[in-house]
């Protein structure tokens, strides 16, 4: 057995353990379960987006307490100031010295529940945290505890009191997810699930960062054949070719749309990537990213609908 | 202009083009005896009575709006074959021998039945420049079939070539206005659009399909051509021979015999050079050449044939509303699409036999390195490809070989299934994973394949 099939099988065996983790605290997700550990393994970050109550923040709880790692949660409101997140320096009178208060941002996994309802300049101190794993504290840079993972929660609904994220922060999220409703057979189960307690209490972690850092490194290691990689840089180009997209997809959505590529596959035990790895990660990797013309969104057309168009459309890369 | 003008426009377009082709086909056979005896009404006003009735049936049942379809169609279709036998009941037309009045009363009922069928195509219409393209190709083969019956009669046909020319240009301005809308453009804008190639590739191909019909149209002119073009070979073809004789005259020849000077003996002919002995087969050439051009022809016309029967039995089953644009499917009946697989397919042919005979190298090819295993893979997948293609189950361009195999599956059986699976699993390694099979694996893979390769697919899942 080669190194990369035993990488493979690790992969799936951790991904199993995870989804099976998850699945019994949040109930019919498995879809959503399994689009976090791909962010996981590429440490990438998470915006998941639904209308209040469908278990936005209970599934980022959950895949936080799934993990032996940091866990840390930023409630976000309109008085929020950047120093709240990284951090500040303090005067201690006893030592007559200055002491840095390190803000909850240096953790492995970070909640921001609700990060739409922070300032933009709140918003933007998560940018550097994203992009380059550290965070800048009056002139002094501190590296963020690797793995790092930033799950964050918004709601679509509500405008009052909201700051829409900037483009350029959207772009550093790998992933945007949609929950929706669960269907009536789920519900119910959810209810009777949680009637005498709240199966979050007993969740026990599943996967160390020692063992998520080694597994992160394995999915490097998943082939792309030159086929796979050229649709992915169709499919991205596309996007900046159609008429209906006044901002396409960029560069750097095509390196999260392969690194998650890489990781699906791994999940899926496979020691190489499939054109159906990223078309089923088109959506959630490209959808946030694009932005659809003013004349497209009277029509009614939004960018998930643009995209599936562009997937319906653009040539596999079979014979 | 609105969306439902367009969709009028694009209707009344369709519409012209059905009766375009079929008054001309109607006006010649008016000048056959054998059909005098059917009023051009009767089988012309079938494509009114159909289209009355299959818009009027919509709303029902689709069965019920199919039976209603296809029991019109028969009693039409009866109407003119009695029609026709009542019209011929005292004996052949003048003019004209009628050995066997079944069988004319036959085709008279196919022609009605026909007509019938473009009714029911045109209360199926679906506004859009792919219909409106199908449309038009299947009135040039009507009319390119009228015109090749009438021409070994010598015929007097109708429509002068202005009238021609003036259905083309009105069909390719109609579909170009039609297309500029459609892409969102006002007019002025329509030679700027990305279509604009299109457009014009469909507009010189279109006026030279005029053109060329219009010199049909006049059979004197067919003759002239054939002379003309006859002459041109007969005259190159003497000075070729010219030229090869002056060569050959050229050649160092052996001293006669000696023999040959005594008196009484026969007199010997110079031999005739041995390089114009190859020469010598112009009439088997020619037919050889003639036996190519005529295959190539009723292989197409059966094709076009078999496509549109394809594309009549699609709509009769599925309805004509929820047809098969609105589901994003492909329209049934295209020609350059049909084209460009019989080509395809052709190409592959000629490519496998010239490898196998040991005439080409490289192209084509895997690479030097890839594994001969993973040549057998793909080669097998193509095959799988082409087998489905021809039980009526083309992949689509953008689907994934999962995404096929999704669609395969229901239509099969479960041996069936479970080989294209082991298929697609071993072409994915082959293509995405770049990890060939062993040679036992391939050759297991191969004997599978030639056990399945014949398949059938069940028409519906």
């Amino acid at each position: 057995m080669s190194d990369q099939e035993g990488g493979s099988r690790d992969l799936r065996g951790a991904a199993e353990r995870f989804r099976e983790s998850l699945a019994g605290v949040v109930i019919g997700r498995g879809e959503a379960i399994e689009l976090i550990f791909i962010a996981l393994l590429c440490e990438g970050h998470v915006l998941i987006e639904d209308v209040p109550g469908v278990g936005k923040t209970l599934l980022a709880r959950a895949a936080a307490r799934a993990l032996d790692a940091s866990f840390r949660r930023i409630q976000c409101t309109p008085d929020l100031l950047p120093s709240d997140v990284t951090g500040l320096h303090v005067f201690n009178q006893k030592t007559a010295e200055f002491e840095f208060r390190p803000g909850p941002i240096l953790a492995n996994v970070v909640l921001v529940d609700e990060i739409n309802r922070a300032m933009p300049r709140t918003q933007s101190c998560l940018l550097e945290a994203m992009q380059e794993r550290q965070v800048t504290v009056d002139w002094r840079t501190l590296d963020l505890p690797r793995p790092f993972m930033l799950l964050a929660t918004q709601n679509p609904i509500e405008w009052e009191g909201t700051f829409p994220l900037p483009e350029a922060q959207l772009d550093r999220f790998l992933l945007k997810l949609r929950l929706g409703y669960p269907e009536a057979e789920l519900e119910a189960e959810i209810l009777g699930r949680y009637q005498q307690a709240n199966p979050l209490e007993g969740l026990s972690p599943v996967l160390g960062t020692e063992e998520l850092l080694h597994l992160q490194k394995a999915v490097r290691s998943i082939r792309i054949a030159p086929p796979v990689r050229g649709y992915i840089v169709s499919l991205v180009r596309e996007t900046r070719r159609h008429p209906d997209i006044r901002l396409g997809a960029s560069p750097r959505a095509a390196l999260g749309l392969q690194a998650a590529a890489q990781a699906r596959a791994a999940c899926h035990g496979r020691s190489f990537v499939l054109p159906d790895d990223v078309k089923a990660l088109a959506l959630p990797a490209l959808a946030h990213r694009i932005l659809a013309r003013t004349e497209a969104r009277l029509k009614g057309r939004r960018e998930e609908e643009l995209l599936a168009g562009i997937l319906e459309e653009l040539p596999a890369p079979v014979e | 202009m609105s969306r439902p003008g367009g969709a009028r426009l694009a209707a009344m377009f369709a519409a012209g083009i059905e009766l375009s082709w079929m008054s001309l086909a109607l006006r010649l056979t008016e000048s056959w005896p054998v059909f005098a005896g059917i009023p051009p009404a009767w089988v012309l006003g079938g494509l009114p009575l159909a289209f009355a009735l299959r818009t009027v049936t919509g709303r029902l049942r689709p069965r019920l709006s199919v039976a209603a379809a296809g029991a019109g169609g028969l009693l039409w279709a009866a109407g003119a074959a009695r029609l026709f036998l009542a019209a011929t009941a005292g004996g052949p037309p003048p003019g004209e021998a009628l050995p066997n009045p079944g069988w004319a009363a036959g085709l008279v009922a196919a022609a009605a039945i026909g007509i019938w069928g473009a009714g029911l195509r045109l209360a199926g219409f679906r506004p859009g420049p792919g219909h409106l393209l199908a449309e038009f190709q299947l009135g040039v083969l009507v009319l390119l079939a009228v015109f090749l019956l009438a021409a070994p009669e010598r015929r007097p046909l109708p429509g002068a070539e202005a009238s021609v020319a003036a259905l083309f240009l009105c069909f390719f301005l109609g579909a170009a206005l039609l297309q500029g809308r459609q892409a969102g453009l006002s007019r002025p804008q329509v030679g700027s659009s990305s279509w604009a190639a299109f457009a014009a590739g469909n507009g010189v191909l279109i006026l030279a399909a005029g053109v060329l019909l219009a010199v049909a149209a006049r059979p004197e002119w067919v003759q002239a051509g054939i002379d003309a073009a006859s002459r041109a070979a007969s005259a190159a073809a003497g000075w070729f021979r010219a030229l090869i004789a002056w060569l050959d005259s050229l050649l160092p020849r052996p001293e006669p015999s000696p023999l040959r000077g005594v008196v009484g003996a026969a007199p010997v002919d110079r031999p005739p050079p041995a390089v114009i002995e190859l020469f010598r087969f112009p009439e088997t050439l020619r037919r050889v050449a003639a036996f190519l051009v005529v295959s190539f022809w009723l292989a197409l016309f059966a094709l076009c044939l078999w496509r549109l029967t394809a594309e009549v039995t699609h709509r009769l089953l599925r309805g004509p509303r929820g047809g098969p644009e609105e589901n994003g499917e492909r329209l049934p009946f295209s020609l350059r699409e049909a084209l460009r697989r019989l080509l395809s397919r052709a190409g592959r042919f000629l490519e496998r036999t010239a490898r196998r005979l040991g005439f080409l190298r490289g192209r084509g090819r895997p690479a030097a390195d890839a594994a001969p295993s993973a040549a057998i893979v793909r080669r097998i997948y193509r095959e799988l490809l082409d087998r489905a293609a021809a039980c009526g189950l083309p992949r689509e361009p953008a689907q994934t070989p999962r995404e096929f195999l999704a669609r395969l599956r229901p239509r099969a059986t479960d041996s069936l299934a479970a080989s294209f699976e082991r298929i697609t699993a071993q072409y994915e390694a082959v293509r995405y994973g770049e990890t060939p099979p062993d040679e036992e694996a391939a050759r297991r893979l191969a004997s599978e394949w030639r056990l399945v390769r014949k398949f059938h697919l069940a028409a519906r899942g």
